[in-house]
């Protein structure tokens, strides 16, 4: 079984999550229909293969490692709830990316005070990573985790939708015409979203530089 | 297309999200327009930073984690199926929809057989020459002493803003002398009492003899039925008379 997870992963590596490629739904497909019948085993092999990208993306969407892993757990268990009613022509990990980003607003709308703690979660992401980095080049590391960290923030200045957007099309690669469709909105307002995303990050780092420039 | 048109799709432009068309005519204006083409190099810049966000690495103990909770709540959750989850699972979306289709119109047909015996009971009661169960009202409020008395002051005055739902609503609330009236109203001139008393003849235009006074006390308080008689000649018309 094992095995199967990891010609499956392999099969469907390459491609992003949000790849509708024809090989991956089709190798993909009887271990849906397994897990769809009630085979936990199967529906184990879902939770393996896509795990990882479901927690990154969870965490590209919330900026905390423990949302993201309470989210990813809920994602899963809507999957689940639902996979019943999924049909297998239509794209797996499109319908699981429109499951990510509702579980993510949900997320993060029940959590009304994550503005207050998001600097808090960065500076504590941060603090983990240059503990991770003890083995390797701690200076190089340190940096890197900075100019994550920065980006996290430059991400939590964005409103809720425009971070969906844009993490959706820039750093999880999808297409516009396939966020507008995960998201439930018009390609016009997705590409809005994006443009001002875009331009509000560009700012922000902007004033981070300057600020540097000038300490 | 002028800078100010192209700045605002330059960050659309960055990444390829625009139609071939509109990249193209931006790429033509940024060849000759410095000041648009620098602004293009800085969100170019800017995208290349925001690329460089790598999630941390979340190692196998968290992932097994993950995995586990969502096993552990799903076990949980089959040991204890729920009502629609048995319904779902035993029947299709189709059958389930059709379920509830069938619910929604016996619920629609009871709400109907309701409706149409309530309009049998009023137009039972019109013809029975009661007014309609909306129109006894005012009866019904000086009906109740306690009542009464709480709504002295400005009755006069409220009573006529009571709609037909509202008075609908007190004679539910006051069903004590309504009830009978309302349910068979060919009751209401049934017998409940009976007296006969005699009256002396100057209290009666009907002759100079002493005259038998019957009174009939019908179920409804309103009606009574009076009948003047001669005492001595009981085969003589009498004349019935109501107050």
């Amino acid at each position: 079984m094992p095995g199967e997870v990891a010609e499956i992963a392999l099969m469907t590596d390459s491609l992003g999550l949000g790849d509708a490629s024809a090989n991956a739904a089709s190798s993909l497909v009887p271990v849906i229909d397994r897990a769809k019948a009630g085979d936990i085993a199967a529906f184990e092999q879902l939770i393996e293969h896509y795990e990882r990208r479901v927690i990154t993306t969870a965490w590209r969407l919330l900026g905390s490692s423990e949302d993201a892993r309470d989210a990813a757990q809920e994602v899963f268990l809507r999957v689940y709830k639902y996979l019943r009613g999924f049909r297998t022509d239509q794209d797996f990990a499109g319908w699981l990316y429109r499951i990510i980003a509702n579980v993510c607003r949900d997320h993060a709308r029940a959590r009304r005070r994550r503005d207050q703690f998001a600097s808090f979660e960065v500076e504590r992401e941060l603090g983990n990573l240059e503990s991770v980095a003890s083995g390797e080049n701690v200076e190089a590391a340190a940096i890197r985790a900075q100019e994550r960290a920065m980006i996290v923030r430059a991400l939590n200045t964005l409103s809720k939708k425009e971070r969906a957007a844009i993490v959706l099309r820039d750093l999880e690669g999808l297409s516009s015409e396939e966020v507008a469709r995960v998201l439930g909105s018009s390609q016009s307002t997705v590409r809005s979203q994006i443009s001002s995303a875009r331009a509000k990050i560009k700012q922000y780092r902007e004033r981070v530089l300057n600020q540097q420039r000038r300490g | 297309m002028n800078c100010r048109r192209v700045r605002k799709l330059i960050p659309l432009y960055v990444e390829d999200d625009l139609a071939p068309s509109a990249a193209s005519r931006i790429a033509a204006h940024l060849e000759w327009c410095g000041r648009c083409n620098w602004l293009a190099d800085e969100y170019k810049e800017s995208q290349s930073w925001l690329h460089t966000l790598t999630p941390p690495e979340f190692d196998e103990a968290l992932l097994d984690d993950v995995k586990h909770g969502v096993l552990t709540e799903i076990a949980a959750t089959r040991q204890r199926p729920s009502m629609l989850a048995l319904l779902a699972q035993h029947w299709g979306r189709r059958q389930v929809l059709a379920l509830s289709a069938a619910v929604l119109m016996i619920f629609a047909l009871v709400v109907l057989y309701v409706y149409q015996a309530r309009l049998r009971v009023d137009s039972a009661l019109e013809a029975a020459g009661e007014p309609p169960r909306e129109e006894i009202g005012p009866p019904i409020e000086n009906g109740s002493p306690e009542r009464g008395s709480e709504a002295a002051p400005g009755a006069g005055s409220q009573a006529p803003h009571i709609g037909s739902r509202g008075r609908r609503h007190l004679a539910k609330r006051l069903p004590k002398r309504s009830t009978p009236v309302e349910k068979e109203p060919q009751r209401s001139f049934e017998v409940a009492s009976q007296s006969a008393q005699t009256i002396t003849p100057g209290d009666t235009s009907t002759g100079s003899k002493e005259m038998l006074r019957i009174e009939i006390q019908t179920s409804d308080p309103l009606i009574r039925i009076i009948w003047f008689a001669p005492k001595e000649t009981d085969q003589h018309q009498s004349k019935p008379a109501t107050d």
